[in-house]
């Protein structure tokens, strides 16, 4: 979880125009779910590294996801894994972006290949330079749209 | 799929399916990148691997190889070529692990900048953020039996 700040900005600006509260929340919950995966197995499971790995695979997040959403109830199981798929795939992208010396971030392919990739813009601790930016995002979208949804209740 | 019927064995199918998934990813991953102290432990084993070390400390500078210390356990082996860096530079590095010395052959060296230490900074803002999303999750999706007593009470 080195940067939720960034991947939060990217959910809230991917999130804030749809109207549903709820869906939002899990949006915002589905960035954070792969590294609080990670970090949990890591840190708090005492996993090796390379268990913790799927949390940030395409196909592994379908399924966290998707036992994730089976604690719902059952009205709101399809909307709570499509929300917190979305907003994992989400964080997988903006994670895509990191620099890891060619050594890759996401394994983009497992179980079927262990090939890891990245696409080396920007390297981990350059993100203590996105977090300004990141937060004026969030409250520059949350005045624009909070603007317009008392307009319109008005 | 998302139905209430063959509940508990959706929810254990998913939790196996999870179990296994980093079981496998633990097996097969196993052999790449692979922990310094590892190497250093059984060089036959690991000639001619592919090594990141994304975190190391000049320990030592000669003229043309220096000696990092890297990992939880710390182990620390010779790089050839000339320093990036004095000792006590953090530097990140990719490169081939050789038995003979043992040694490494840099490819891809980079000495951390000193904003690498505020890690600590980027890591309470996450927590703080990740405190702040679960407490809106909860505003929404918390049983709350009061508001339920008040929505669901019957009319009339």
């Amino acid at each position: 979880m080195a940067d939720l700040l960034v991947h939060a900005a990217s959910a809230f600006a991917a999130a804030r125009p749809l109207r549903d509260g709820r869906v939002r929340s899990l949006i915002y919950l589905g960035v954070c779910l792969p590294d609080l995966l990670y970090k949990g197995l890591l840190y708090i499971g005492g996993a090796p590294t390379w268990l913790c790995e799927p949390t940030h695979s395409p196909l592994g997040l379908v399924v966290f996801c998707y036992a994730a959403a089976l604690l719902f109830e059952e009205d709101w199981r399809k909307r709570a894994f499509a929300a917190l798929l979305g907003g994992a795939y989400l964080h997988v992208l903006v994670d895509l972006g990191k620099n890891y010396m060619g050594s890759g971030v996401i394994l983009w392919a497992f179980p079927f290949s262990m090939e890891a990739v990245e696409l080396g813009w920007y390297y981990p601790e350059d993100t203590i330079y996105l977090m300004l930016p990141a937060l004026a995002v969030i409250v520059l979208l949350f005045l624009l749209t909070r603007g317009r949804r008392t307009a319109a209740h008005s | 799929m998302f139905s209430n019927s063959l509940y508990r064995w959706k929810l254990g199918a998913a939790l196996a399916a999870i179990a296994v998934m980093g079981v496998y990813a633990s097996h097969r991953g196993d052999d790449v990148n692979p922990e310094l102290w590892r190497c250093v432990a059984q060089p036959q084993r690991w000639d001619d691997t592919r090594l990141w070390l994304p975190g190391a400390r000049i320990v030592s500078v000669r003229d043309s190889w220096y000696e990092v210390a890297s990992g939880d356990p710390e182990a620390t082996i010779r790089v050839d070529g000339a320093a990036p860096g004095k000792p006590g530079d953090l530097i990140t590095l990719t490169g081939n692990f050789r038995s003979d010395g043992p040694r490494l052959i840099p490819e891809r060296v980079r000495v951390l900048p000193p904003r690498t230490r505020l890690r600590w900074l980027v890591e309470a803002v996450s927590v703080a953020v990740l405190l702040v999303v679960l407490a809106n999750f909860g505003r929404h999706f918390l049983f709350r039996p009061k508001l339920l007593q008040v929505e669901g009470a019957p009319r009339g």
